[in-house]
């Protein structure tokens, strides 16, 4: 028997906290799942594109071709972005945060992607270094708040 | 007397005939050479050598042979001159070859045509043990010696069609290329701005059997002068595709894995 029996009103508090708490991990997991079939989008664009299933080849130095290049580019680093988000999402509501080692494996999944072209190749290097610092910016600045 | 008068007559006009009959073919096969005495090689398509006439050779240019009855197909692709031998020869010998003889520049001696790329087949007319093989040549002291480093690549084959003629396929690489093992001394410096005398052997070459040879003229080959875009050759492209998918494999199966451990944290809720 407890000592001392809770008010009608602390119980409906703590339910309220649990519910809040369940309804933010609901979010979240929500929002893991959004992010990664963004990237799961995008990584189905890049393999059509950067795995030459569609085969454009514009002639070389033209704004055709930066374009291309710039548009496969980005189905990486939208790739690599948004599946880190998702994944990060998903650790943390496990309980253990995504840390260096998962931003490795993700970068190295999104820039392999590349190979096939030196230029996409290192535009999409440049692109997921941009990201992980504005990923990583702003986490500072959410920790700080 | 007379009569050995007469035996000597006879046996003279039968020399002289002799001699008659023999520079009379050799004249006809002086008189065969090819349709045009320059031939420029276009800018194609990289044909995937294998003995067979794909399409990429309609845009090939082309001079015919009388005596023997061939057809001549060149073209260029990026750092790559690609040849193709027609054989207009209804029966086929099973030990079939033919040399492709270059000379560095526009000299046709004997002697300059230093560099050969002949490719040999066997048992030709058997099309379940019919084989091949190529071998990069130098005129050395008159002969031709097998290159320690082979700087092409040769296939032959015979058509199927109702002509049955049968194909060999060279692709030889420029000087200016980085993947070409060049020999100063053994092979042709292929360059585009250059023109070259080359000239074709065609004949049968049983093992063990000295060769018969039928030697062409000798044609003028020059480039179109325009400037190539860098295209990889068909096997460089298959390798860089087969590493793409393979790379494309493990990041799809990576992904899963994510997906996998995102959908395991909605047991945690």
């Amino acid at each position: 028997m407890p000592k001392y029996k809770k008010g009608k009103k602390q119980v409906q508090e703590e339910q309220d906290t649990r519910q809040r708490m369940s309804d933010q991990k609901t979010e979240m997991y929500n929002s893991s799942i959004r992010s990664l079939i963004v990237g799961g989008i995008c990584f189905v664009l890049s393999l059509l594109f950067n795995g030459s299933l569609i085969n454009i080849t514009p002639e070389s130095g033209t704004a055709a071709d930066v374009l291309l290049i710039l548009m496969k580019s980005l189905f990486i680093v939208v790739f690599y972005t948004f599946t880190l988000i998702g994944l990060a999402n998903a650790m943390e509501l496990r309980g253990k945060p995504s840390a260096l080692r998962e931003v490795f494996i993700i970068g190295a999944m999104a820039i392999i992607q590349g190979i096939l072209s030196l230029p996409v190749f290192f535009v999409s290097l440049i692109g997921v270094i941009l990201a992980t610092l504005y990923l990583w910016g702003v986490q500072v600045r959410v920790e700080r708040y | 007397m007379s009569r050995l008068r007469k035996k000597s007559t006879i046996t003279v006009i039968i020399l002289i005939s002799l001699c008659a009959i023999v520079v009379f073919n050799q004249c006809i096969k002086l008189g065969s050479a090819w349709d045009v005495e320059e031939l420029t090689a276009p800018i194609g398509q990289h044909p995937t050598i294998d003995g067979k006439k794909d399409s990429y050779w309609s845009g090939a240019n082309t001079t015919d042979n009388e005596s023997p009855d061939l057809r001549l197909y060149v073209m260029i692709n990026s750092s790559f001159l690609y040849v193709l031998v027609e054989v207009r020869v209804v029966n086929h010998n099973d030990d079939e070859f033919v040399k492709l003889l270059l000379s560095n520049s526009t000299d046709s001696e004997v002697e300059d045509f230093k560099d050969a790329k002949l490719i040999q087949t066997r048992n030709f007319s058997h099309s379940d043990t019919r084989s091949y093989f190529t071998e990069d040549q130098h005129y050395d002291g008159g002969e031709y010696l097998n290159d320690s480093v082979s700087n092409f690549i040769g296939a032959a084959n015979v058509s199927t069609a109702a002509n049955s003629y049968s194909y060999y396929e060279f692709r030889l690489t420029t000087s200016t290329s980085a993947q070409y093992i060049f020999d100063y001394h053994n092979d042709t410096s292929l360059d585009f701005d250059e023109t070259y005398a080359i000239t074709i052997q065609f004949g049968n070459h049983p093992e063990g059997e000295d060769p018969t040879i039928q030697t062409t003229s000798t044609v003028l080959l020059s480039f179109a002068s325009i400037d190539i875009p860098y295209v990889e050759p068909p096997e460089i492209r298959k390798v860089m595709l087969i590493l793409t998918y393979i790379a494309f494999s493990v990041v799809g199966i990576g992904f899963i894995v994510i997906v996998v451990i995102s959908y395991q944290s909605r047991m945690k809720i």
